[in-house]
């Protein structure tokens, strides 16, 4: 092996939309090596693995400064070069999704069409189930003969990787190559990149925003923040000692790193000092019982078993309950349950002894359960200003004229931490987090004493998610409210809830104290998920 | 996401680019609607005056020549816009409004019967042939009732485009407010306890007339197109009043000697449909998601 970087990056600057964008990163990947190119949104990482994939001009960008060197020879963008480069030394996985593959075309055929222009040698039926089996697919043959839509996201993502392997490249550049996919399957198809690299020595470039995946895959991580490297190194010492306030906020803002039950760390951007605001006092309540779940079960019409097997629950106010599961659990159902949205099929949600199916109209216990949503801009709706959003609940039951409730909106988006400019502006003006505040906001203006999250930060970047902890522990003890979270992350029910339940399948096949699901899981399920939990040990898999 | 329907031609927009094609649809469609209004105040002839010998061909006297019994072409093109113009207008806002009404009762409706009793008018009035139920209505009230301003024929050809074109717009506000309803804004809204009627009139009307009221924009063309196909079919406004459809109607008997009568209006129908066009579409892409 000689010693120059199989890939090098030198005072790379793009242009996009009249913006610089990348403003001069350097940066090299040795042969066999793994890189980690962490960021959060905006950050530029995905268009540095555009440039690297000769792909930047498709998405309108221009390079216009900097040198980018494969294999000791500088390779010019909108070169002839790349079609001799691209999928035969350079490899692109991209995001686990649907759209990457083609959904009206066999998984079979598009192999084979990739391996002929590839590899125009081989027997491409045989070289294609040679792939499968690379990248361990179960049973191959089968597989080649169905349709993307057929496939879990996991398997998809294993096609994808076997496309990439097709050209047997030097180098895969894998662009959030987990995200959205189950924490088992993101352990499973992380332990494969590693495996695959230990097996063809291959070089990977990844691309992520979650600093714990990093981990698991590679020896080394550079830290992007606004087109600017701040840090690059081994993996280890990032981890553990890292240099850079920025680099310092992101590992602090992860929910492992308080103790349970205490604020996150912050980056205050203008001073850069790292701190984590005081715990807010709780004020006193009684603690009564506000919703009894009895024997409750829901079973979707045409679907052979139940979204959510018959159980049981009781929250009392001040509870903090956390519900665990990956997708298709029966968590959601269960969280819409509880606020009423949904009907059970047998059994009873009862708020304060009532059913949910005699509470109509303006009854006060409406008041009481509110929910906040995953995606951010879904739940608010897209021609209507935070401000009118909120006022609209208030008026609905404080009764206040149109202009007391617009200034007492004002007030609590204030609470949430609104921008003032922020709140006439409508939803697609705002970032994740700002809608996220506003969706809690909502659910405050009707002075409940729960509030289910589903998800509330699994669609924003780690820094918004600590923020949005910390709100949501914060108004849990200043409004003296119960809090249920939905989520599939352990690291967010450990640090925000007491006692939790797990669910698969809609069943639920654990409960019991949070810490003590975390540290000695009992059932097979859960221990499986503890394990596939990435964590910041800085250890990759290969 | 590049599914849309072309309404405009695609190449000519791709020419001019996406902002520039609202503003130039928007300036020539308005220089349209000025003449119009305009041309028949200033013009020293009404559009029924004889004002010289016939099929005297486009001149600075009159540039668009005169027809078959001397009638200034230009004075009675724009006349014509008149009652062209509004009849489009008043048909598109009824069926606007009551299409948009009804699609989103529909679709926001808990109750199934409602539902499928306004969809299943919905769609016996789209498969009812519009030409027929036209012929009918003709006959019914009429080809020569004159009511208040509208010219004889008129009333017939406006109440038949109302009947049948809410249908289309109720169809789409229906499709867009089932998805609306079951999206996690509406149920945001819904859990916060905000009434059925506060979710429909604030959360999904509006986002169901994004998408209509840039539809009608360019279904206002379409009426301008169909009343001016009518007087072919012996409907429509009939003569002598000025219309677009009646004016090119009677000079196609000419067309060999006198081509003006029925191409110059010819051009201003077409423009005015290739302009309305424009800013239809800049509406729909920038309201489309």
């Amino acid at each position: 092996m000689s010693e120059t970087p199989l890939l090098s990056v030198e005072g790379l600057r793009v242009q996009l939309g009249g913006r610089e964008i990348i403003r001069g990163i350097t940066f090299d990947v040795g042969r066999g090596e793994a890189l980690a190119l962490v960021g959060e949104s905006g950050s530029g990482k995905t268009v540095t693995a555009r440039v690297i994939t000769g792909l930047i001009d498709r998405i309108g960008g221009e390079v216009s400064a900097g040198t980018l060197m494969f294999d000791g020879k500088v390779i010019a963008q909108k070169d002839a070069e790349w079609s001799a480069l691209r999928g035969r030394r350079i490899a692109m996985v991209p995001q686990a999704s649907l759209s990457s593959l083609d959904p009206v075309m066999r998984i079979g055929k598009q192999i084979v069409e990739t391996i002929r222009i590839l590899d125009p040698g081989a027997d491409s039926q045989a070289r294609a189930i040679e792939l499968l089996e690379h990248v361990q697919m179960p049973r191959p043959k089968d597989v080649l003969r169905k349709f993307p839509h057929e496939l879990s996201g996991g398997m998809r993502q294993r096609v994808m990787i076997a496309l990439a392997l097709a050209g047997r490249p030097d180098l895969i550049v894998a662009d959030e190559p987990t995200t959205a996919l189950d924490v088992t399957v993101q352990a499973s198809i992380l332990t494969l990149l590693g495996e695959l690299r230990r097996e063809t020595g291959m070089t990977l470039l990844m691309i992520a925003h979650d600093l714990a995946v990093v981990g698991m895959v590679s020896e080394r991580v550079a830290v992007m923040r606004d087109g600017e490297l701040l840090e690059i190194g081994d993996t280890e010492r990032i981890l553990s000692r890292p240099e850079h306030p920025y680099t310092k906020a992101l590992l602090a803002a992860r929910p492992e790193m308080a103790p349970p039950g205490r604020p996150l760390a912050i980056l205050n951007r203008e001073t850069g000092e790292l701190r984590a605001p005081a715990a807010a006092e709780p004020i006193p309540f009684s603690p009564d019982t506000i919703a009894t779940l009895a024997e409750v079960s829901v079973t979707f019409r045409y679907a052979p078993t139940p979204a959510v097997a018959p159980m049981s629950l009781e929250i009392t106010r001040g509870d903090s309950l956390g519900i665990v599961g990956e997708s298709g659990s029966g968590k959601t159902t269960l969280g819409r349950l509880i606020v009423g949205a949904l009907e059970p099929t047998t059994g009873e949600v009862r708020i304060h002894n009532r059913a949910w199916k005699e509470i109509r109209g303006k009854d006060p216990l409406r008041r009481e359960v509110q929910m906040i949503f995953q995606d951010p801009y879904g739940s608010l709706t897209p021609w209507r200003t935070p401000r009118q959003i909120v006022a609209e609940v208030l008026s609905r039951w404080t009764g206040a004229s149109a202009r007391a409730a617009a200034e007492r909106a004002g007030e609590l988006l204030d609470e949430v931490g609104l921008p003032r400019q922020a709140m006439d502006r409508l939803p697609a003006g705002l970032s994740g987090g700002q809608c996220q505040r506003v969706g809690i906001a909502r659910a405050l203006a009707s002075e409940p004493k729960l509030i289910v999250a589903d998800e509330p930060t699994s669609s924003l970047d780690i820094s918004a998610q600590a923020q949005i902890l910390n709100l949501l522990m914060r108004l849990r003890a200043t409004h003296g409210l119960s809090l249920v979270i939905i989520s599939h992350d352990l690291s967010v029910i450990r640090h925000m809830t007491s006692s939790a339940i797990v669910m698969k399948g809609g069943v639920v096949v654990e409960r019991g104290a949070s810490e003590q699901l975390f540290t000695a899981p009992q059932h097979e399920y859960t221990q499986q998920l503890v394990r596939a939990t990435p964590r910041l040990t800085g250890k990759a898999v290969a | 996401m590049n599914q849309r329907n072309p309404l405009a031609l695609n190449w000519l927009r791709r020419l001019i680019g996406a902002p520039a094609s609202r503003l130039v649809g928007g300036a020539v469609f308005g220089l349209i609607v000025l003449m119009c209004i305009f041309v028949p105040v200033f013009s020293p002839y009404g559009a029924n005056d004889f004002v010289a010998m016939a099929f005297q061909p486009p001149s600075l006297a009159h540039p668009f020549g005169t027809d078959a019994v001397g009638r200034d072409l230009f004075v009675r093109t724009f006349e014509g816009g008149r009652i062209d113009l509004v009849a489009a207008a008043v048909v598109t806002a009824f069926s606007l409004v009551v299409g948009t009404a009804f699609g989103t009762l529909a679709g926001s409706s808990r109750q199934r019967w409602l539902d499928s009793l306004i969809m299943r008018i919905v769609d016996a009035v789209i498969a009812f042939p519009m030409i027929i139920l036209l012929l009918a209505l003709v006959v019914v009230i009429g080809a020569d009732a004159a009511w208040g301003p509208a010219p004889p024929g008129l009333p017939a050809a406006m109440i038949a485009l109302m009947l049948v074109m809410w249908a289309g717009y109720a169809r789409v506000s229906r499709g867009q407010s089932l998805a609306m309803r079951d999206s996690d804004f509406v149920l945001a809204t819904r859990v916060a306890g905000i009434s059925n009627g506060g979710i429909v009139v604030k959360h999904i009307a509006p986002g169901v007339s994004r998408i209509t009221l840039a539809l009608a924009v360019s279904d206002i063309v379409l009426v301008v197109v169909i009343l001016s196909s009518l007087p072919f079919l012996g409907a429509g406004v009939q003569p002598p009043a000025a219309e677009w459809g009646s004016i090119m109607y009677e000079g196609r008997g000419f067309l060999s000697q006198a081509w003006w009568i029925t191409i110059l209006p010819g051009v201003v129908v077409a423009l005015t449909g290739l302009s309305l066009s424009f800013v239809a579409d800049s509406l729909l892409d920038s309201r489309k998601k």
